[in-house]
């Protein structure tokens, strides 16, 4: 994917902001397992 | 003679990133980079030359890298909290016009993921509050502002 410039792609929000929401997704995907791995050393699983 | 603790510090972390830096063209698969913004407006040259570069190339050599939009980061230092979307838009727009890909690196904002907020406390709890006043953000807005330094993130 080639790297257009700012103000062309200012003129897509929608885009930006779905482009965004991925990411979202994917850093709350590791959160969790973060979370999850951080229970596990803390001996937290009841 | 004495030696300096300021250059010897600055010694230790130098040799440590050129250990690192032969690690990284090595093995980048295992590393993870965790680096990001403040929404406070359009990114300039100074952000170019500083880091958006570096996280290009650590994005192009395969490494891991996570960009934070720190918007909770602006709760204290905001006055006008309508233009935040906005400029978290336009945060997205720099790091895309510089090469940062969305396919490859994992773009996102700090208060839309509620999990952080569950880690928050178990990793607090590994930093002393010397370390804290230790870290340049804080040390700038204890500088700034003194006793009304919020105890919330920088």
């Amino acid at each position: 994917m080639a790297p257009e410039c700012r103000r062309d792609l200012l003129k897509h929000p929608a885009q930006l902001a779905s482009q965004l929401e991925s990411g979202n997704e994917r850093a709350r995907e590791f959160a969790v397992q973060t979370q999850s791995h951080v229970l596990e050393l803390m001996h937290m699983r009841y | 003679m004495t030696t300096d603790p300021n250059n010897e510090s600055f010694e230790i972390a130098a040799q440590r990133s050129r250990e690192l830096e032969v690690k990284l063209q090595i093995h980048p698969e295992r590393f993870r980079m965790l680096t990001g913004d403040r929404p406070t407006g359009p990114l300039h040259i100074g952000h170019l030359f500083g880091t958006l570069l570096n996280r290009v190339r650590m994005q192009e050599l395969g490494i891991d890298v996570f960009v934070l939009i720190a918007d909770y980061q602006t709760i204290t230092d905001r006055d006008a909290p309508e233009q935040i979307r906005g400029d978290v838009i336009g945060l997205v727009a720099d790091y895309l016009a510089v090469g940062i890909n969305p396919e490859k690196s994992t773009i996102f904002a700090n208060s839309q993921i509620a999990e952080l907020n569950q880690l928050m406390i178990p990793f607090l709890s590994l930093v002393g509050v010397a370390e804290l006043q230790r870290n340049p953000t804080v040390k700038e807005e204890l500088a700034k502002n003194g006793a009304r330094v919020s105890a919330g993130p920088s």
